[in-house]
C-alpha cells in the first residue's frame, strides 16, 4: 500500500526548512535510506532520505517551498497504485539524518537526543500515530482542501478539530506558499479571500484598508480578530495583540526550535518580553528607508538571545598576561603554517578554559528547572561562535579536553569554513557545553557577551594588547647578582588578554566566577601545561 | 513616445504601458529599481487611446447634443449640429495630453521607454523586437501588463471596414446613419447610446433572453424607457448568423440604402457598419509565456497570487491579462501592488471591492455585493433604496430617472451600494469608502450631505433604511 513519508524534525529542534531540491522523481524507484531531498534549515542543508523501498507516486512539494515538521514530502508505493488521502494511518516518518535525532515522531517521552537523556525534547511531540479529533465532515473537507489534520489545533470541545479550524489551516498554508507555489489561488475568487480567512465573510470584517494592510504584514488572520473599535471595527492594535501570542509561543518553544546546540536538559523559562512585543515600524517620509527581511537565521539568532536576556547574569572582567604564551605561539606558528593551520592564541584558551571547567564544574553545567537539580556534565563540549554572513553560528567542538592544540586550531578552522558556507551537519550544531566567543577577532576592549543557553556560562576573548607593564618577579630568582627585593621592577613591553565571563548568577556566584576565570589565567600565564603531549 | 536606448539588462522588465504596466514602472522607479518600460503603441494603452478616456470624451460631448435637444422643454431653444472632424481632433487632443503627461512622468522618474514588443526566451531573458531590429535584455524581474483584445465572432472579422469593434468606433470616422451593435454588455449599451445620441439609428443585438446581467431589473427597465426615447432598438434572443453587403439595387426597397444585411435568427437586420462587443480575451499572443514557464487558466488568463506574482515568483502579471473585472482602476492598483513588490516590499492586494460604473443613460454605478449577490452568499442582509424623483437636485437637473440602493448587513455594515441616476460614477466612489471603512449604515445617515446635491440620495437610502426616511 502507497505509503506518504513526512518531514520529520531533523535533529536540531528544527522546525522548518526549505525544499531546495529533489533527489528522486515522481515514477522513479527508490530503496530505503535513499536521499528523498535536501532541506535548507536555518543552519545547515540536510539530506531527507527515504524511510520506504518502492516507486515515487507523487512529490508533495516543490522546490523552495517552506517545509514544516509533518509535511508531506512524497508517497511511495507500487508504479500505478493510487495515491490515498495523507491520514494518520498511512503516514510514516521520514529517517531522521542525524543520529542524534527522534528516531521516529512518535510520542514517547524517552526519545534519547543526545547523551545524557534528561528529558525528551518538545519539538517531536507531534504525533502522527493518534489520529486527531475531527468529524467525517471535517476530515473529508481536510482531504479536499489538502490539510494534514495532525497539523491542526482544534478549537471546538476537546481540542475537536473544526471545519472553520481546517479551513483557516488551508488558507495560512496558501499565504506560506505564496510566490512560491505553483498552486496559486484562482484569480476569480482571490478578491474576497485577500482579506482575510473564511473563518468569517470577508464582506462583514470590519477593518479599514490601512488595518487589512497591516494584518497582512504580520500574518494575522482578520476574521479571528476581535475587534474593539466602534460597533467592533478592528483597530491597528487589535492586529498587533492578536500577533503577540503567537509569538510567545515561539518563544515558549524557543529552547527546541533554535538550531544553536540542542539540549538535552529541558528548560522552562518565563516568555521574554523582548520577543513578545511586536514593534511595527511605520515608515514616514524623513528620508530614504530601506526594508529588508528579518531572517530565519535572525529569528532564531533573536529568540535565543531574548531567552538568554532574560536569565540573572553577570559578566566578570579580567585579563591574562599571554606574554609567554604569545611567544611560544610565535614559535608554532611556523609548524603550524607549514600543515596549514593557522594557530591563534584561541586553541589555547579552549585547552585553559577546559582545565579550568575540570576544575569548577558548575561552569560546564546545566540547570534542570523542573526537577530542581543542577546537571553536570562530565565531557567538554566546547561551543565556538563565528560571525557569518547570515548571521551567528555556533559549531560545536567535541570533546575539546581530549584534543591537543594543533588540533583544536586544526578543527576550529575547518568548523569556522563550514559555518560559513552553511554545510555544516546538524549535530556539528549541537551539544556544546560552554561556549567562547572570539571578539577580539573584530576588535574590543571589553563585552558582555549572552550565555548560550542552557550553558551556564561563556567566554568572551578579546583582542590582544600590548602594553608597557611590569614585567613578573622571576619564579626562581638563583642570580646571585640579583637582590630580588631591592631590586626596582623593569618595565617592558607585554601582551595582555582581556577575558569577559557572562555566568549565569543562578548556578555560580560571583566569587565562583572570578576564582574561574583566575584559573584560565592560570593556564594561559603558565602555557607549558597547555602544551602537553602537544604539537 | 519617450524612447531611450535599449539597455543590456534591466531590474525590472515591464512589458506593457497601460494602466498596470506605467504605474506599476512608475511605482518601482521610484523605490530605486532600474526599469524598462516596452510598449508597442503609445503609453496609456487601451484605456487612453481607444477606451475609457475616448468614450468618456465622446459621450460628454453626445451627451450634450441629447440635453440640447430636449433644451426645449425647461424652455431654452438651441439647434446643433456635430462636425465630427472638430469632435474627432478634440477627442484626440484629450488623449494627447494624458499621454503626453504618462511620457513626462515615466522621463522624471528614469524609466526606460522602449518602443517595441517583448518575447520571453527564457524566465530571465526576453527578446525585445524593436521598429529596427531585435535585441535581447536580461532581467532580475518582469512585470506582464499586456491586457486584452476584442474577442471576434466567426465572420466578423474587424480587418472589414465595415466591422468594428470598440476600438474603431472609437476612432470615429462617421456618424453612421444605421449601427448595429452586437452584444448588449456594457460597453455595446455605452457606444450604442453614444451612437444614438449623436444621431444614428441604433439597433442592439443580443444572443441572451435578457441584457447587462449584472444590472438588476428595475435598472434594466429604466435603461429599455431610455433605449426607446433614443430609438435605439434591443433585440433579445437574437442570434447573428453573418453579414454580407447589399448590392446597391437589391438592397433599395427593404434596407434603404443600407451597406450591410446582417443575417439573425430574429430576420434581416439592414445597417451600414457592425460594431462587436462581445467580450475581452486576454492578450498574450507572442509573449512566449511557455518560455518563460508562466502558467495560464483555461481562459488564457495568467494565475498569479494576492502579489501579483504568478508561479515564476519573479515574473508578475496584472491588469486585464490577470482577469478579474477588466477594469482600469484594478489594473491600478495591480500595478502599484506588482511594482512594489517586486522593489522588495510585502504588499498585497487587498481592496474589498471594485467598484464599476457603465456610463451610459441613467448612468450605472456599483460598488461591493449586490442584495441578490449577497444572498447567494449566504449572507443575512436588508436593502434600502431612495429614488432620484424625490430628490430635489436630481429633478432640477431634468434627470429624476433612477435610484441608489443600500445593502447591509444584520449590523448595518454596509456591504454594497447600487446607484442608477445622474453623475452615478461620481457618487459611487463615497460608497467605496465606506465599505472600505467598514462604516454602518448610520454613520452614513448621521455625516451631513450638502443640499441640494445628489449626494443626499445615499444618505436618504440610508435613512431609508434605518426606517428613518424623512423624504421617500
Amino acid at each position: 500500500m502507497a505509503e506518504t513519508i513526512l518531514f520529520t524534525d531533523v535533529g536540531e529542534g528544527i522546525h522548518e526548512g526549505k525544499l531546495v531540491q529533489w533527489r528522486v522523481a515522481e515514477g522513479e524507484a527508490i530503496k530505503e535510506d535513499q536521499p528523498l531531498c535536501e532541506i535548507e534549515t536555518d543552519k545547515a542543508v540536510v539530506e531527507i532520505p527515504s524511510s520506504k523501498t518502492g516507486t515515487v507516486l507523487k512529490l508533495h512539494a516543490s522546490v523552495g517551498q517552506i517545509m514544516h515538521v509533518g509535511d508531506s514530502l512524497v508517497t511511495v508505493g507500487q508504479p500505478g497504485e493510487s495515491i490515498p488521502a495523507v491520514t494518520a494511518s498511512a503516514v510514516s516518518s521520514g529517517h531522521p539524518s542525524s543520529p542524534a535525532a527522534p528516531v521516529t515522531t512518535s510520542s514517547s517521552p524517552t526519545v534519547p537526543v543526545s547523551k545524557p537523556p534528561v528529558s525528551a525534547p518538545t519539538s517531536a511531540s507531534l504525533s502522527a500515530t493518534s489520529a486527531p479529533k475531527a468529524t467525517p465532515a471535517v476530515r473529508k473537507l481536510a482531504q479536499q482542501l489538502g490539510v494534514d489534520l495532525n497539523r491542526v489545533n482544534g478549537s471546538g470541545p476537546g481540542g475537536l478539530v473544526t471545519e472553520s479550524d481546517v479551513q483557516s489551516a488551508k488558507s495560512s498554508a496558501s499565504k506560506d506558499a505564496q510566490g512560491a507555489s505553483s498552486e496559486l489561488p484562482a484569480s476569480s475568487s482571490q478578491y474576497r479571500q485577500a482579506a482575510a480567512g473564511p473563518s468569517i465573510h470577508p464582506a462583514l470584517i470590519k477593518a479599514a484598508p490601512s488595518v487589512r494592510k497591516l494584518a497582512f504584514e504580520l500574518g494575522v488572520d482578520l476574521g479571528r480578530v476581535q475587534g474593539s473599535g466602534t460597533g467592533g471595527r478592528i483597530t491597528e492594535d487589535d492586529v498587533r495583540n492578536a500577533n503577540a501570542p503567537q509569538s510567545t509561543a515561539m518563544s515558549a518553544s524557543a529552547p527546541t526550535a533554535a538550531s544553536v546546540p540542542a539540549s538535552p536538559v529541558s528548560v522552562s523559562v518565563p516568555a521574554p518580553s523582548a520577543a513578545t512585543r511586536r514593534i511595527h515600524v511605520v515608515s514616514r517620509p524623513y528620508g530614504t528607508e530601506i526594508r529588508k527581511p528579518f531572517t530565519p537565521v535572525r529569528k532564531i539568532i533573536s529568540e535565543r538571545l531574548s531567552w538568554s536576556a532574560a536569565l540573572p547574569t553577570v559578566t566578570h572582567v579580567d585579563e591574562a598576561d599571554v606574554t609567554e604564551l604569545w611567544k611560544i605561539r610565535e614559535k608554532e606558528k611556523v609548524h603550524a603554517d607549514e600543515k596549514g593551520v593557522k594557530l591563534t592564541l584561541l586553541p589555547f584558551v579552549v585547552k585553559a578554559v577546559c582545565k579550568a571547567l575540570q576544575e569548577f564544574p558548575d561552569f560546564n553545567a546545566s540547570l534542570d528547572d523542573e526537577k530542581g537539580e543542577v546537571v553536570l556534565k562530565k565531557y567538554y563540549d566546547v561551543g565556538i561562535a563565528v560571525d557569518t554572513p547570515i548571521g551567528l553560528m555556533v559549531p560545536v567542538l567535541k570533546d575539546a579536553d581530549k584534543k591537543s592544540v594543533f588540533d583544536i586550531a586544526q578543527q576550529v578552522q575547518l568548523l569556522a569554513t563550514k559555518a560559513k558556507e552553511r554545510s555544516l551537519k546538524a549535530d556539528e550544531l549541537s551539544g556544546s557545553t560552554f561556549t567562547i566567543t572570539n571578539i577580539g577577532s573584530a576588535g574590543g576592549i571589553y563585552a558582555t557577551p549572552l550565555i548560550n543557553p542552557p550553558e551556564a556560562a561563556i567566554l568572551g576573548v578579546m583582542r590582544m594588547q600590548t602594553r608597557p607593564a611590569f614585567a613578573p618577579a622571576k619564579k626562581n630568582a638563583t642570580d646571585s647578582k640579583a637582590k630580588p627585593s631591592k631590586s626596582a621592577p623593569k618595565v617592558e613591553a607585554r601582551q595582555f588578554l582581556p577575558l569577559c565571563l557572562t555566568f549565569d548568577h543562578r548556578l555560580n556566584d560571583g566569587a565562583a566566577a572570578a576564582l574561574f576565570v583566575m584559573e584560565v589565567k592560570k593556564h594561559l600565564e603558565n602555557p607549558e601545561g597547555l602544551l602537553v603531549g602537544d604539537i | 513616445m519617450v524612447m531611450g536606448d535599449l539597455p543590456q539588462q534591466t531590474d525590472l522588465l515591464v512589458i506593457g504601458g497601460g494602466p498596470g504596466g506605467y504605474v506599476a514602472a512608475l511605482r518601482a522607479a521610484a523605490l530605486g529599481k532600474s526599469v524598462t518600460l516596452v510598449e508597442k503603441e503609445r503609453l496609456g494603452g487601451m484605456c487612453l487611446h481607444y477606451g475609457c478616456i475616448p468614450s468618456k470624451t465622446l459621450i460628454h460631448a453626445a451627451n450634450f447634443v441629447e440635453d440640447a435637444r430636449h433644451a426645449e422643454e425647461i424652455g431654452l431653444t438651441a439647434s446643433t449640429s456635430v462636425d465630427v472632424a472638430k469632435l474627432r481632433a478634440w477627442k484626440e487632443k484629450v488623449v494627447g495630453q494624458l499621454c503626453r503627461g504618462i511620457e513626462h512622468l515615466c522621463q522624471k522618474r528614469g524609466v526606460t521607454v522602449i518602443q517595441g514588443v517583448a518575447q520571453f526566451e527564457s524566465p530571465n531573458r526576453a527578446l525585445i523586437h524593436l521598429p529596427d531590429g531585435k535585441q535581447g535584455i536580461e532581467f532580475g524581474k518582469a512585470i506582464i501588463a499586456t491586457g486584452s483584445k476584442s474577442i471576434e465572432i466567426p465572420g466578423f472579422s474587424y480587418r472589414q471596414a465595415r466591422i468594428w469593434n470598440s476600438r474603431k468606433a472609437l476612432e470615429l470616422t462617421e456618424i453612421p446613419k444605421r449601427l448595429v451593435v452586437i452584444g448588449a454588455g456594457y460597453i455595446g449599451l455605452e457606444l450604442g447610446f453614444m451612437y444614438a445620441k449623436l444621431g444614428s439609428h441604433v439597433t442592439i443585438l443580443e444572443g441572451m433572453p435578457s441584457f447587462l446581467p449584472q444590472a438588476d431589473n428595475e435598472t434594466r427597465k429604466l435603461l429599455e424607457k431610455r433605449m426607446k426615447e433614443l430609438g435605439v432598438e434591443l433585440k433579445l434572443n437574437c442570434k447573428v448568423e453573418g453579414y454580407s453587403e447589399t448590392t446597391p439595387s437589391a438592397g433599395q426597397k427593404v434596407g434603404g440604402d443600407a451597406a450591410l444585411t446582417v443575417r439573425t435568427s430574429g430576420g434581416n437586420v439592414y445597417t451600414d457598419y457592425v460594431l462587436v462587443c462581445v467580450g475581452h480575451r486576454p492578450y498574450v499572443e507572442g509573449l512566449a509565456l511557455e518560455k518563460a514557464r508562466v502558467k495560464t487558466d483555461s481562459k488564457g488568463f495568467i494565475v498569479t497570487n494576492i502579489s501579483m506574482q504568478t508561479n515564476q515568483p519573479h515574473i508578475y502579471a496584472i491588469g486585464d491579462v490577470r482577469g478579474g473585472p477588466l477594469l482600469a482602476h484594478k489594473a491600478y492598483l495591480e500595478g502599484k501592488v506588482a511594482g512594489e513588490h517586486a522593489a522588495g516590499h510585502n504588499v498585497a492586494f487587498l481592496a474589498k471591492v471594485i467598484p464599476s460604473v457603465i456610463f451610459c443613460d441613467p448612468e450605472i454605478a456599483s460598488a461591493g455585493l449586490s442584495e441578490e449577490e449577497a444572498k447567494k452568499q449566504g449572507l443575512h442582509v436588508k436593502a434600502a433604496k431612495f429614488p432620484f424623483q424625490a430628490s430635489g437636485r436630481a429633478l432640477s437637473m431634468n434627470a429624476g430617472d433612477g435610484f441608489v440602493k443600500v445593502v447591509a448587513s444584520e449590523d448595518n455594515t454596509i456591504l454594497g451600494v447600487q446607484i442608477v441616476g445622474p453623475d452615478a460614477g461620481e457618487l459611487i466612489g463615497e460608497a467605496v469608502l465606506a465599505i472600505e471603512l467598514g462604516a454602518s449604515v448610520e454613520d452614513f445617515a448621521l455625516s451631513i450631505h450638502p443640499h441640494p446635491t445628489l449626494s443626499e440620495g445615499l444618505t436618504e437610502a440610508m435613512e431609508n433604511f434605518l426606517g428613518k426616511g424623512v423624504h421617500s
